[in-house]
C-alpha cells in the first residue's frame, strides 16, 4: 500500500484515538531510575528512548531527527514496561520521555507538517486532571486518561501546559507502514466485529 | 436589583464590551499591594486603590488589579463568587496585549477564548476558568463592578457590544 493510502486509513480513525493499552505507575518508577535527564526549553526535561542518548536532537537536521529504525538505547533498556510496548511497533523514529513541572509548557505548534510519512503516539503517564495539566488541540481543550496511549494527529495545532510538578509523558514518532497500521487496528477499542 | 446571576443568564458567560483600555505601565501611585512576586512560573498581581481613569470604568467598582504575566505564568482552574447565588459584583477582564490564545490561553467552561487586545469583557467567573501564558510581558487588567447600583448598571449595559442600535438607519441588522 502507498503511504498516503495508509494515512487516509489512519486519519479515518480520528485525530485523537485511544488505544486499548494501559501503563501502570511502575513505568514512572522505571523512568525515575534514568539519571541523565536533559534540560529542554520552557522548564521541561527529556530523555531519548531511541537514538542517541547524549543529545535530545531538538534542532538536529530532519534526516537525523526523523531517521527510520532508530535503535533502542540504554534509557529504554532501563524501562522494560516501555520497551514491551515499543516492541509492538516497527520503524521507530525519535521517541522520548518528557517531564513537565509547574509552569512548563509546549507552545502551540504542529509536527510532521511536511509530507513525512510518520505518526505519533502520545502517552500521558500521570496527572491528566484539569488542575494539573491542560492539553489543547485544534482550538479545544482535550482530556486524556493517565497511562493510556493515544494516536495523535500532531499535524493539527496542539500544545500543553503544566500546573503541577512531576508530570511524565512518552512521545513516540513512528513511520506509517502496514504493520504499524495493523497494530493500531488491533488496539482500537470498540472494534469487535460481529 | 440586578445581580451577576441575572447579567450572565441574560447575556452569557462572556460578554464583550465596547470599551477598550490601552496597554500601559503599572500605575505605581495606585498600588495598594502585590502578590505572587518573584515566584517561578507565576504572575504578579498588583491591587490598585481604584481603577485608573485610562481604563474607562465608570460607577462603583472594587478590586482593580493589574496583572503581569510571563511565559509559564498561569491561573489554575477555579471558580469565584461561588458562595453567593446572587452576587452584586460582576468581573471585567481586559487582556491589554498578547490576547490571542497562542500567546496567552484563557479558558472558561472548557472553551478557549480569543479576545481582542485591549477590549474589556465581562466574564462569569462562577464558572470554572483559568489561563496560561506563553509570552513574556503579558498584561491583564481586572476589576469588579457593582451591578446592584443603578447608575453603574446603566453604564455597564450601555457598553455591551452590539446593543447600540443606530437611530434612523433601516436594515442595520
Amino acid at each position: 500500500m502507498e503511504p498516503m493510502s495508509l494515512h487516509s486509513i489512519l486519519s479515518s480513525y480520528g485525530d485523537i484515538v485511544k488505544l486499548n493499552y494501559k501503563f501502570e505507575q511502575q513505568t514512572i518508577e522505571e523512568l525515575k531510575t534514568v539519571s541523565d535527564w536533559i534540560s529542554g526549553p520552557n522548564n521541561k526535561t527529556a530523555i531519548n528512548l531511541t537514538g542517541p542518548i547524549e543529545d535530545l536532537g531538538l534542532d538536529a537536521p530532519p534526516e537525523i531527527k526523523h531517521a527510520r529504525n532508530q535503535p533502542y538505547n540504554n534509557n529504554l533498556e532501563m524501562c522494560p514496561s516501555i520497551k514491551l510496548f515499543f516492541d509492538k511497533w516497527t520503524e521507530l523514529a525519535r521517541c522520548r520521555a518528557v517531564t513537565m513541572q509547574k509552569g512548563s509548557f509546549f507552545r502551540p505548534h504542529r509536527d510532521a507538517y511536511r509530507l513525512n510519512d510518520q505518526f505519533r503516539i502520545f502517552i500521558p503517564l500521570n496527572k491528566t486532571k484539569d488542575k494539573d495539566w491542560m492539553f489543547f488541540y485544534d482550538g479545544k481543550i482535550e482530556r486524556f486518561e493517565a497511562g493510556v496511549p493515544y494516536i495523535l494527529n500532531t499535524r493539527k495545532t496542539h500544545g500543553s501546559f503544566a500546573m503541577a510538578n512531576d508530570i511524565y509523558h512518552i512521545i513516540m514518532s513512528l513511520y506509517l507502514n502496514e504493520k504499524n497500521l495493523k497494530q493500531i487496528a488491533k488496539m482500537l477499542p470498540d472494534c469487535e466485529e460481529n | 436589583m440586578a445581580s451577576a446571576t441575572d447579567i450572565h443568564a441574560k447575556f452569557g458567560n462572556v460578554i464583550a464590551l465596547d470599551l477598550y483600555a490601552p496597554l500601559e505601565p503599572l500605575h505605581t501611585d495606585l498600588v495598594e499591594s502585590e502578590r505572587y512576586t518573584g515566584m517561578l512560573g507565576n504572575k504578579t498581581v498588583y491591587r490598585y486603590s481604584r481603577a485608573p481613569d485610562s481604563w474607562g470604568i465608570q460607577g462603583k467598582h472594587q478590586k482593580a488589579v493589574h496583572v503581569d504575566l510571563n511565559a509559564g505564568s498561569f491561573f489554575s482552574p477555579h471558580r469565584d463568587f461561588f458562595n453567593n447565588m446572587e452576587p452584586k459584583w460582576v468581573r471585567l477582564n481586559c487582556f491589554a496585549n498578547h490576547s490571542h490564545p497562542e500567546e496567552c490561553t484563557y479558558v472558561i467552561d472548557r472553551e478557549i477564548q480569543n479576545f481582542r487586545p485591549g477590549q474589556w469583557v465581562c466574564v462569569n467567573t462562577s464558572v470554572v476558568h483559568y489561563s496560561f501564558c506563553f509570552k513574556d510581558n503579558t498584561v491583564h487588567y481586572i476589576v469588579d463592578i457593582d451591578v446592584s447600583d443603578p447608575t453603574t448598571l446603566d453604564w455597564f449595559l450601555s457598553t455591551i457590544e452590539h446593543c447600540q442600535r443606530p437611530i434612523g438607519v433601516a436594515g442595520y441588522k
